[in-house]
């Protein structure tokens, strides 16, 4: 917990109260908001039109929550599996969900993967979850909108909970302590992780109804940091938000276009998305019909400076 | 007023059992300081305590080289090396242990036709021992008590652990679960401890002085304590003992010297980091085990560590074939070191091409100096004082810590505090460094408290006393103890106040 200021320690009843057990405190509670809005990348949305296989896509996982949450928006009929495994060469695979949708839309649902019979997991353990959409009819376009794990009450309420001090109550070293073990169970939830930004290359055109370079993010910092490159003949590039175009780009030139925009003030009059909402991101463009020319998304995230 | 002393002299010759030789003391005297003379006695290094017992040896009965004594085995050959000894004195009728230790030295004084022999036990307190014993801590503590968040009386008990003393006995830390705790509950949190090859004693006074506490042997009871910031506040520091004067005493008599007193307090704070993951350790050369061989390697880090990653080794024969799985390897982890053990179980000469170790260091961070000047304006307005400096205390890590030392020591210190020097204290309390005692000498005008900051003790023919120096408490803390708010005691509306 590099950068974390430490927790002051536990207290005695018939001990005097310290001014710096009391700035301790508050500069440990102070400095854990410094990793929550850290980097914020955006997750692909993996979409596609057809059956897809755990051989096609995988997800890798580093254990720390009980819960398993899988978000899907279906545009068709589907069943779906999910399986985990602790190879990433689909073996050994452990089926822990198994439906058939048979309404579109969004759909999400909660795997409790602490209580799976043949599979446990240590923490911090990796392990490879396996989501498998296979439409009753190929056609619209199905997306894999989150594959993550969630805890519910991240950060634990004190127990027992913190009284509300009148002037006339004692202070006690268990509200102390308990005080300090709530700003420990914050901290515990600060431990900024690496999350890897999904770049995607294709060579082929694609439109905004049928686009795979979909990404969601949440709305959490300023600044939409945003990478890619394009070779010649790839032109008519649009960049959008929620389905509004942000800018458009001409043809390229092999060479990395950077941009970075100001979410409270986004070109085109689009207002700012809430605070916290999620939202899709999509590049559009056009390439020649041979193939040869690439359009390469390095990074979009959301950072809190420019 | 009068007052009976008796005395007892027990040395336990063959590490068990007491014997009492106090039918041959002539003379005994110690000392017993509450931090190295040499220093400040506020937040500095500890002291171990001496005393020497001269022995009446007419009968050579204390004499090594005496083949006929009853306690030949246990002196010959410096057998009498850490024997352990125990004095304790009778004063009014309650008994004290004055001291406890082992010898160290034996002065003999051959017997002459003008003298009888007599024979100068040399003792030190029993700290001594731990002085020079060398602990290192292993790298899963640093690790594991950074993430546990532990306080300074923890981490001092766990040196005491590792030095193969006994929770309980040797003594008591908070977290042992019952008794009186003999290691006071730490007010700050350390996050980064370590030892690589370092003396016991002298980080745990280390650790005391980072957080304004105090770290000694009790000689009264034979276990280690640990004092806070607070100890002025509570127990024999927070309530007189006794009090010294005229009548019990034969000199009482204000000093006035500048040894404690200082214009302002400089405090270094050093916070370290985790740093990268790096390679942190390979050999600078490539290292032969001939076959069937075992070699020892260790691997000394410019740093602690906190996190191995990774360990690579390739080992190839003469001719270039790896035969890696042929070297056995046992390793044993210290925060600042890896020392290896290398087997060649192969029937080639094994050559070590690639050993290196990946790990996160312990990186030092941005230092902060935090100065406070004293508070007595009045007086150091037209007056150069000295500055402390403390600079070079690797446990004042956090900025709350070093800024509560500095500003309790330019409090403390800075003012012209009375000091006392007390001759031939001939009490009913045998007093103690730390304690606080009531001094008076009417003539003088003189009537306060103050702490004890050394005590050496003396026992004649028929006489026993003790020679004091003491910090009056004026200054010891900005408020009265009972000004201060009490965890557990006051509620907001009690008017009391926060200590440092």
């Amino acid at each position: 917990m590099s950068g974390i200021n430490p927790l002051p320690p536990i207290v005695n009843d018939g001990r005097i109260l310290s001014a710096s057990w009391v700035n301790q405190l508050s500069e440990c509670v102070n400095s854990s908001g410094n990793f929550v809005y850290g980097a914020n990348v955006a997750y692909w949305l993996n979409p596609t039109t057809q059956t897809v296989t755990g051989e096609n896509v995988m997800y890798s996982l580093q254990h720390k929550y009980n819960t398993l949450r899988i978000g899907l928006t279906l545009l068709e009929d589907s069943y779906v599996h999910v399986k985990l495994s602790k190879s990433d060469v689909y073996v050994g695979t452990v089926v822990v969900y198994d439906n058939h949708f048979t309404t579109t839309g969004v759909k999400e649902f909660d795997i409790d993967i602490t209580n799976v019979t043949g599979f446990t997991l240590a923490d911090n353990e990796l392990y490879f979850a396996y989501v498998e959409i296979t439409p009753d009819t190929a056609g619209g376009l199905n997306l894999i909108t989150m594959v993550a794990e969630v805890a519910d009450n991240v950060i634990a309420v004190p127990s027992p909970e913190l009284a509300t001090l009148l002037q006339s109550v004692v202070i006690e070293a268990d509200y102390l302590n308990a005080l300090r073990s709530a700003a420990s169970g914050l901290i515990a939830y600060t431990v900024p992780s690496s999350v890897p930004f999904c770049g995607v290359s294709t060579n082929r055109s694609w439109n905004s109804t049928n686009s795979v370079l979909r990404w969601n993010i949440k709305h959490l910092s300023q600044y939409l940091h945003v990478s890619f490159v394009h070779d010649s003949d790839v032109s008519d590039v649009g960049f959008y938000i929620n389905g509004d175009l942000i800018e458009s780009f001409g043809t390229g030139n092999g060479t990395v276009t950077t941009a970075i925009y100001d979410m409270t003030d986004l070109p085109n009059s689009i207002a700012e998305p809430a605070f916290g909402s999620t939202n899709e991101f999509k590049f559009t463009f056009d390439t020649d019909s041979a193939g040869t020319k690439d359009f390469t998304v390095y990074y979009i995230w959301e950072l809190p400076y420019l | 007023m009068s007052r009976t002393v008796t005395y007892t002299l027990e040395v336990q010759w063959d590490g068990t059992s007491w014997v009492d030789e106090s039918n041959f003391l002539l003379s005994a005297n110690g000392n017993e300081e509450i931090a190295n003379p040499e220093e400040s006695a506020f937040a500095s290094g500890g002291y171990v305590s001496e005393a020497n017992f001269t022995l009446f040896n007419v009968t050579q009965r204390f004499s090594p080289t005496n083949a006929s004594s009853d306690i030949h085995t246990y002196l010959e050959a410096g057998a009498y090396y850490q024997k352990h000894v125990r004095f304790t004195v009778v004063l009014g009728g309650t008994s004290y242990v004055v001291f406890r230790g082992f010898i160290k030295g034996i002065t003999e004084n051959a017997r002459t036709t003008k003298e009888n022999g007599s024979v100068i036990l040399r003792c030190t307190s029993e700290d001594a021992a731990i002085m020079s014993k060398k602990i290192s801590t292993s790298l899963n503590t640093t690790s594991t008590y950074y993430d546990q968040n532990k306080d300074e009386g923890q981490l001092i008990a766990n040196t005491l652990y590792l030095c193969g003393l006994t929770d309980g006995t040797d003594y008591v830390s908070q977290d042992f679960g019952s008794g009186t705790p003999t290691i006071d509950r730490g007010l700050f949190v350390i996050p980064w401890y370590w030892l690589d090859s370092e003396s016991a004693l002298e980080d745990c006074w280390r650790l005391a002085a980072a957080c304004g506490g105090r770290f000694y042997f009790n000689t009264s009871d034979g276990k280690y304590y640990y004092e806070n910031m607070q100890q002025f506040a509570y127990n024999f520091g927070g309530t007189s003992q006794t009090t010294i004067s005229e009548t019990n005493s034969e000199n009482v008599s204000p000093l006035y010297s500048d040894k404690e007193l200082y214009e302002s307090i400089k405090v270094t704070i050093k916070p370290r980091r985790i740093g990268e993951s790096t390679v942190i350790w390979e050999p600078d050369e490539i290292l032969k085990i001939l076959p069937g061989e075992t070699i020892t390697l260790s691997a000394k880090f410019t740093s602690p560590v906190y996190l191995i990653t990774d360990l690579i080794m390739k080992a190839t024969n003469t001719g270039g074939y790896d035969i890696t799985d042929d070297i056995t390897k046992t390793e044993t982890r210290h925060t600042q070191g890896i020392d290896f053990e290398l087997t060649n179980g192969s029937i080639y000469h094994a050559f070590l091409r690639t050993f290196k170790i990946t790990g996160q260091l312990i990186e030092g961070g941005e230092t902060v100096v935090y100065t406070k000047e004293s508070p007595n304006t009045a007086f150091w307005g037209s007056r150069k004082g000295k500055e402390r400096a403390i600079s070079d205390n690797p446990y004042i890590q956090t900025f709350a810590q070093g800024k509560a030392l500095c500003d309790l020591l330019a409090g403390r210190q800075g003012y012209a505090t009375g000091k006392y020097s007390v001759k031939g204290y001939k009490g009913t309390v045998f007093l103690r460094p730390g304690y606080r005692v009531t001094v008076v000498n009417s003539t003088l005008s003189v009537n306060g408290e103050a702490i004890v900051l050394s005590s050496s003790w003396a026992l004649g023919l028929g006489t026993f006393d003790q020679t004091l120096t003491l910090f009056a408490t004026d200054t010891i803390y900005p408020r009265a103890n009972a000004d201060y708010f009490i965890i557990g005691t006051h509620a907001q509306n009690n008017s009391k106040r926060y200590f440092y």
